[in-house]
């Protein structure tokens, strides 16, 4: 389902409280059930909390918070307003095009109460007129075909699932500057059996983009 | 820690009386009721009786044929036997018409693969020790149930009795949980409870030290909960699990195939419990189980009865063990195996040499007539060069074991397994192409933290629990784009050190109970494994196997 990319603020007001309402209703249920980070030592403090639901910035990692369960990574920051937009590469009449958008406060499954604000994305590749393989809608965990994850202000891993060959790779997107990035592809690591179609992975892996939108 | 709870049933007499041989039906437990305790709500009369006869020590003399409580930190046999110490945080409590009785779990520092059980029975005020050591074979897997738990109903090994003066007097063999040989004497209580008591050894001269403590003397009225029995006449009942755990316990009885030769056991509505009891065989008599199973209708453990002649402290007694202990010497002798495998070392050798070369290679491995596990040529596969994935075909018949390398293509590798390679573990195991859950092992070697082949790292991968692998699988694995974006979002990713992708995967592993266990092996010594493991404080764990 495709949201828009900012929710208005009545949306977000009425969304958080109920998330926050659910996460009390949860934590009384499993008080018992959390295990938190075993990395002690090395424990990160969140930047605040929305009620009793830490917050902390993009990039922390789960496993050095004081419950690994319980969390909400958020752009405080506002750095996905960089990488939100429509970016593309073209090449007389071949291009690839991709759409981002931001979503907050995203979980994995309905019973978890681990908080990301993702940015996932929808794309098209042509050659010569010719749709070679296109996503029209953006979907999120578990279904999502394009997804970015901030690294530092200018640099995010990417991952994207070709939907011709059902394979996915991982990569990099840099930006070299507000509106131009590279973004490269490659095999995600391991061994993997029963995975794909049997056809080659349809989308270019080398892209010069520039952000039109 | 995980404890294993189940249930023996020590007391079937021998059926003089005629019962209608019916396989597998069930039995009725007239008045049976069992409880799990804490040290808080364990009475403290029954405390008091271990405190006082250790001396406050709560020790534990262990020898060859001897398993006593001691009061002297010293052991009074030799100065080599070493003391356990009684664990009291966690009791099972189980009474009939005529006792109660409560099982105690001994730290055994003598052999870790050994479980000794202290069995207190209460009668009336008169009470007794005696206890219980299981020894199992530490060439046979404990067959394990889907939820992961030990299932005692098809333990393998011997079970040794100790009396209330500490003597070995008997044992059982066990196969798959059927007995197949009994020594000596199997009932530990005397049949004159009162003379027991007064004879034993000097130390109970010490009387000092008594009760110290943190009992809860309303705790001791547990029988008053009616409700754990309510369904009493169909052979079920319920385990009080007090605060502890909301999600209460059940068991139920189930009659089974005797010893052979014997006539099937039958429900015996003549047995004080309503116990198994065999038909007339020639001196051995039937098993029975009792069947513990958790709210969710997991079985949880379960525990094939035997028998003995009547006794003043009959009725079916708990079993306690130490189930991720067990686990793990069992873990370990599996991978002490596997790497003395001539066909492992060999092919290690050039799995390791391709961590710092430009593929990935990995084979699939199956036993041998020998055992040995064998991976084969045709089960050997290779990437392209400068390509960190092998995309391969899935093997032709069930395997024992897969091994494969990671590499450094100059963008990083990750040191430890990888999401990708979680989900074709889980691709095997959905797809029955793992031979045995409990014997497959994976194995990765890495270039670590990517500084120089120093850093090398191996790991071993292992199922503990198939039911929660496969719930962890269906969630995480059923995409390897999904595991890549989970393994990311928790920070295993290859810019982290080692020592924090370790941490990180066992923790996300035990996080979602994965049912997965990693070990970390020594690339210079493909002897030495050590578990890596979350505890129950929430703190990171090694175990090494040599200890």
């Amino acid at each position: 389902m495709e949201i828009s990319r900012k929710m208005t603020a009545t949306i977000k007001t009425t969304r958080l409280l109920f998330i926050i309402i659910n996460i009390c209703m949860l934590l009384n249920c499993r008080a018992q059930g959390v295990i938190g980070s075993g990395i002690s030592d090395e424990t990160l403090q969140p930047e605040y909390f929305i009620d009793d639901l830490p917050v902390y910035n993009l990039g922390a990692i789960p496993g050095y918070m004081t419950n690994s369960r319980y969390y909400y990574i958020k752009d405080i920051d506002n750095h996905h307003d960089d990488i939100v937009g429509v970016w593309k590469w073209q090449d007389g009449n071949d291009f690839f095009e991709f759409t981002v958008e931001e979503f907050e406060m995203e979980t994995y499954y309905e019973d978890t109460t681990e908080y990301h604000d993702r940015l996932y994305g929808k794309y098209k590749y042509v050659v010569n007129n010719n749709i070679i393989s296109e996503v029209s809608q953006i979907e999120s965990w578990p279904s999502m075909k394009l997804i970015f994850f901030y690294e530092s202000p200018t640099e995010y891993k990417v991952m994207i699932k070709d939907i011709v060959s059902d394979t996915h790779k991982v990569g990099q997107f840099i930006f070299t500057s507000p509106t131009t990035a590279t973004m490269v592809l490659r095999n995600s690591e391991g061994v993997k059996i029963n995975y794909g179609n049997g056809q080659d992975f349809a989308l270019p892996t080398n892209l010069v983009l520039t952000k039109i939108d | 820690m995980l404890i294993g709870i189940s249930f023996s049933l020590y007391q079937c007499q021998k059926a003089d009386d005629t019962t209608i041989p019916e396989e597998n039906a069930e039995s009725e437990i007239a008045h049976l009721k069992a409880f799990n305790l804490t040290a808080e709500n364990t009475p403290s009369h029954i405390l008091d009786f271990i405190r006082t006869k250790t001396n406050n020590r709560l020790s534990v003399s262990i020898s060859k044929d001897k398993i006593k409580l001691s009061s002297s930190e010293a052991n009074e046999y030799t100065r080599q036997t070493p003391l356990g110490i009684v664990q009291t945080n966690k009791v099972i409590q189980v009474y009939n018409e005529r006792n109660t009785k409560y099982t105690f779990k001994v730290s055994n520092p003598s052999n870790v693969d050994n479980v000794i059980n202290l069995i207190v029975v209460d009668m009336d005020g008169d009470i007794i020790e005696y206890f219980i050591q299981y020894v199992f074979d530490p060439n046979i897997d404990p067959p394990r149930l889907s939820s992961g738990a030990i299932d005692m109903a098809r333990f393998t090994g011997a079970t040794y009795f100790y009396d209330n003066y500490g003597n070995n007097i008997g044992s059982y063999i066990l196969t798959d949980g059927s007995i197949t040989n009994t020594s000596g004497e199997t009932n530990p209580c005397d049949e004159d409870i009162n003379d027991s008591e007064s004879t034993d050894d000097d130390e109970n001269n010490n009387s000092g030290g008594g009760a110290q403590g943190s009992t809860d003397p309303n705790d001791t009225n547990n029988t008053n909960d009616d409700g754990s029995n309510s369904n009493s006449g169909s052979g079920a009942g319920a385990l009080d699990n007090g605060d502890e755990d909301d999600c209460g316990l059940s068991f139920s009885y189930q009659c089974d195939g005797g010893v052979s030769g014997d006539h099937q056991p039958t429900r015996n509505d003549n047995l004080p419990t309503g116990q198994c009891s065999g038909a007339g065989g020639q001196g051995n008599a039937a098993t029975g189980i009792i069947i513990i199973k958790d709210c969710y209708g997991n079985i949880i453990s379960s525990r094939t009865s035997g028998t003995l002649e009547p006794s003043p402290c009959d009725g079916p007694t708990a079993v306690l063990i130490d189930e991720e202990l067990v686990s793990l010497r069992n873990d370990c002798n599996k991978l002490e195996a596997l790497s003395s495998s001539p066909d492992f070392q060999n092919k290690m050798e050039e799995i390791l040499a391709g961590t710092s070369g430009s593929t990935e290679i990995g084979y699939y491995g199956r036993k041998n007539e020998d055992g040995e596990i064998e991976y084969l040529a045709e089960d050997r596969h290779e990437s392209d060069p400068d390509n960190v994935e092998i995309a391969t075909d899935p093997p032709a018949t069930a395997i024992d074991s897969d091994i494969h390398n990671h590499f450094n293509d100059g963008l990083g590798s990750l040191s430890v397994f990888s999401g990708a390679d979680l989900y074709t573990t889980h691709q095997l195991f959905y797809y029955d192409l793992i031979e045995n859950n409990n014997q497959y092992i994976k194995v990765l070697a890495t270039p670590g933290d990517n500084i120089s082949p120093d850093d090398d790292t191996v790991y071993a991968l292992k199922i503990k629990g198939g039911a929660n692998f496969n719930d962890f699988g269906l969630n995480y694995l059923n995409d390897p784009l999904i595991a890549d974006v989970y393994f990311k979002e928790k920070g295993i990713v290859a810019n982290n050190s080692t020592a924090q992708q370790e941490k990180l995967l066992v923790e996300l592993l035990n996080e979602l109970d994965s049912g997965l266990v990693i070990y970390r092996g020594d690339k210079n010594n493909l002897n030495n494994w050590t578990q890596l493991k979350i505890n129950n404080n929430g703190n990171f764990e090694e175990n090494d196997c040599n200890d």
